[in-house]
């Protein structure tokens, strides 16, 4: 298993290596002028501040020369400065994570909880009310777009009925309520989706008929013996969505005002504040791949007969 | 001075400040402006309070660096400079740090009196070491702030900042005594003292250090009349919160606080009026496509206001080539623009069609009416016209504009009204708002959508830069040898009233004769604050809220 931990380790270092090379040459090829365009609007830049803005930022060297110093400063974490804020994109990184972090966590718990719960639900009661329901809610979570879900919650539980805050985090745990329902709605749908699936089909397996006749409970059988089994292609989906989500929720973000590395990454985007959206993106990388070791990992422990090697 | 590309403002400005703020302009009622002093609501309310403000993140607070509406919209509350304005009609000065100030015969050299005693929130005093730091700071070139240019007249100023500077100090201030500030400029400036209601101008402490200072950065020290909450700094992309400065030389504020809100730039507008609309902030910006929905809803309960702002809407005309180098054909094209029907139409009613170039907001300089009958619809002379000057039917321009700013119902109902009443072909051509500056700069275009407003209280920066034939500004390349001996006049006249004669005289031949551009639109910027918590809100000719006045209702 450490082989393996440390195989799959080694491959993220060639998918960040891959990702900074296609992101440089993206950011940097295409047509734009980043340190124009963080004037604003107003007058243009003179050529002393011009040229001062990049030597700065290095801006002044070819780009071959750009990218070996970035990925320099990037083997030592330094991720650079933002052209239009003039901090250090690692310090804007660290007061934004946390936020975004939070936010995962609780729409994880909140895809785990719901989708998970209903998903059994539904898979036991096949063609019950209750299966009908499930499919009608998460037909309409799925396919309503999350920033109409966002506005609707806010319209309803901020504007309409002052329950909760509209937008931003100053109301501690109240704040979080509205963005983790708004961010974890598609995924939750999807959850319960697979998770009805996947146990319908592990309840007609032999080893159920087996379990009931040995006379278990139904409540055993379908918690310890099918969802055990059922669960798997669930929580790869979970890993995957829990490393997007850790990469920052773009537009859960901006429509609530929740100041994380997804709304970093929609400004930085359109003032083409390049190393902010680098570093974002970088970040999102690695965070992704190491949400998916942590997946597969916990594979061998659900499933003994997967082996890590 | 700059021009704008409509989606999103981006003023730097100045201190519009405490101790003249009573009389700062701004009004809640339909007819209000910023020129009119006095324009609030109510007034003599309760002290107290915390006054919710939105913003976008600022790229910086420092005033080195503070340099669109967010930035300076809290620097101007941390630091006061050497004058203020309070939107009075003759846009004469009033006094900030400096008590009395005076320019010699030319204009060439001003000195600044500075009051005694006034103290930044650290203790330090403010003496004109304090300017000369804070000048200095800010234009040397290793700083490189995007702001420093309106320091570029004051001598020295290119060695400064240079890259690598050739210096480090600012050849042209010097202080005789420590309450003295002499600036000597590189060329006569009888209106300089106008441009130091910069926040780039703001006297800083000797805590300030250079200017990538990360603490200074953060929690700027000033002078003015509030100051950062004490323990706080400014918290990205959430808050920053000030506190009243109770040492403050001026009037103080009646509000004990302000909390800055900071949102996200993707769709800021509609998140700031939502917020407000569930009580989270106490004043908002309104967007464009809700104005008419916004003013049913909130100026019966007088919690609107509307304030005209010195920036103006314009048709700029290729005054360089056929056919438009011709007067007769800029004033067939704009005569054929029904500046009325495109307000109702486009804008919803929300801005007021031009009859002059220099917009109200300028007081006594604003003269209705001074572009005639060239700013008005009339089909039939507009055909005469044309067909005088060459604009025949058929005849195919160019109508240049940005495609980044919602301008597409705009330059279509141009096009409408052209082709319809002229019988042009007109080809829209429409670009990113940088690309679109460049091709007005090449004079790659016929007609373009243009818009200028100005960053001190004269009409100067309206006239010498797109009028004069040598300013880079001047797109349209109109060159009359009159208008710039006038400029030269203006620049270097010392009595206000004489300045005021010849910049309306300069009006009056290139926009009443020679309709050098075409204006179309003042613009009129709205706002809603809510009234029943709050009064004596207005906007000042920055178009910022008046803080500084606004107070609880008793």
């Amino acid at each position: 298993m450490g082989k393996f931990v440390v195989r799959r380790l080694l491959q993220m270092v060639l998918v960040l290596f891959g990702a900074s090379v296609i992101l440089f040459v993206c950011l940097f090829v295409v047509p734009g002028d980043p340190i124009a365009t963080s004037q604003g609007e107003g007058r243009q830049l003179d050529p002393a501040t011009r040229a001062a803005l990049e030597r700065r930022y290095g801006l002044d060297k070819p780009l071959p020369q750009q990218y070996v110093s970035y990925v320099g400063r990037l083997a030592q974490g330094d991720l650079g400065e933002s052209y239009v804020y003039r901090r250090s994109v690692n310090t804007i990184l660290k007061e934004k994570l946390g936020n975004t972090a939070r936010l995962a966590v609780a729409a994880i718990a909140l895809q785990v909880a719901i989708g998970i719960l209903a998903g059994i639900i539904a898979a036991v009661f096949r063609y019950s009310f209750l299966d009908v329901l499930v499919t009608l809610s998460t037909t309409i979570a799925i396919g309503v777009p999350t920033f109409v879900i966002g506005l609707a919650l806010q319209n309803v539980f901020a504007l309409n009925l002052g329950w909760l805050p509209l937008q931003g985090q100053a109301a501690g745990g109240r704040s979080i309520i509205l963005p983790a329902l708004t961010l974890a709605a598609v995924d939750t749908a999807l959850v319960s989706r697979l998770m009805r699936g996947t146990m319908s089909e592990v309840l007609r397996a032999d080893y159920i008929r087996t379990a009931y006749a040995k006379g278990l409970s139904k409540r055993v059988v379908i918690l310890k013996h099918a969802l055990r089994n059922s669960v798997i292609p669930v929580l790869t989906f979970l890993g995957i969505s829990f490393g997007t989500l850790l990469g920052g929720a773009l537009i859960t973000e901006t429509v609530f005002n929740w100041n994380g590395i997804g709304l970093a990454l929609v400004g930085a985007i359109q003032s083409q504040d390049n190393p902010i959206v680098l570093g974002v993106v970088t970040y999102g990388v690695g965070v992704f791949v190491l949400v998916n070791l942590a997946v597969d990992i916990a594979y061998a422990f659900l499933d003994p007969r997967i082996r890590l090697e | 001075m700059r021009r704008f590309g409509g989606k999103a403002r981006f003023a730097a400005a100045a201190a519009c400040l405490a101790l003249v703020a009573a009389a700062c302009g701004g009004s809640d009622d339909d007819g209000g402006g910023t020129a009119q002093p006095g324009g609030q609501t109510g007034g003599g309310g309760r002290q107290g309070g915390t006054f919710r403000v939105p913003i976008g993140e600022p790229s910086a607070i420092d005033p080195y660096n503070a340099r669109e509406s967010e930035g300076s919209n809290v620097t101007v509350r941390l630091f006061t400079g050497l004058v203020t304005y309070d939107g009075n009609p003759e846009l004469r000065m009033r006094p900030g740090v400096a008590e009395r100030w005076a320019s010699n015969n030319d204009c060439t050299e001003w000195t600044f009196n500075l009051r005694r005693g006034s103290k930044f929130t650290n203790g330090e005093d403010v003496d004109a070491s304090a300017f000369i730091r804070g000048w200095t700071r800010a234009a040397v070139g290793t700083s490189a702030s995007q702001v420093a240019y309106h320091l570029q007249d004051v001598q020295g100023y290119a060695e400064l900042h240079a890259n690598p500077p050739q210096t480090q100090t600012f050849s042209g201030l010097s202080a005789p005594d420590p309450y003295t500030l002499v600036v000597r400029l590189g060329r006569s400036d009888c209106e300089f003292d106008k441009q130091t209601v910069h926040p780039v101008a703001s006297p800083v402490p000797s805590v300030a250090g250079a200017a990538n200072n990360t603490t200074f950065n953060e929690a700027p020290i000033g002078n003015g009349p509030f100051m950062l909450r004490p323990g706080t700094k400014w918290e990205h992309n959430q808050r920053i919160s000030l506190v009243r400065n109770d040492g403050y030389f001026g009037t103080k504020p009646n509000i004990d606080a302000i909390e800055f809100v900071i949102f996200p730039a993707q769709g800021r507008l509609e998140a700031e009026y939502r917020a407000f609309q569930a009580g989270e902030v106490d004043f908002a910006r309104i967007p464009p496509t809700l104005t008419q929905q916004a003013q049913s809803t909130y100026q019966p309960q007088g919690s609107w206001i509307k304030s005209e702002q010195p920036a103006i809407n314009y048709i700029l005309t290729n005054n360089a080539r056929a056919p438009f180098n011709n007067p007769d054909a800029r004033k067939a094209m704009s005569m054929a623009i029904d500046r009325e029907a495109i307000n109702r139409g486009v804008f919803q009613g929300s801005f007021t069609p031009a009859t002059a170039f220099i917009t109200p907001p300028f007081g006594n300089f604003h003269q209705p009416g001074v572009c005639g009958d060239w700013c008005k619809h009339d089909v039939n002379r507009a055909k005469d016209l044309a067909t005088r000057s060459g604009l025949t039917p058929g005849t195919r321009i160019k109508l240049a504009y940005n495609n980044d700013g919602g301008h597409e119902p705009l330059v279509q109902a141009w096009k409408d009204q052209l082709e319809r009443n002229l019988g042009l072909v007109v080809e829209l051509d429409g670009v990113p708002f940088a690309e679109h500056l460049q091709k007005r700069d090449r004079g790659d275009f016929d007609i373009a959508r243009a818009a200028w407003s100005t960053d001190y209280p004269s009409p100067d920066g309206f006239v010498t830069p797109l009028l004069g034939s040598t300013s880079e500004d001047n797109d349209g390349k109109y060159s009359n040898p009159e208008v710039d001996r006038l400029l030269a006049q203006s620049k270097s006249q010392k009595s206000d009233a004489e300045r005021e004669r010849i910049i309306k005289e300069i009006e009056r031949i290139a926009i009443g004769r020679d309709l050098a551009l075409s204006p179309t639109f003042y613009r009129t910027a709205y706002r809603v604050f809510d009234s029943s918590k709050w009064t004596g809100l207005g906007l000042d000719f920055f178009e910022r809220p008046t803080l500084e006045t606004v107070s609880q209702k008793s």
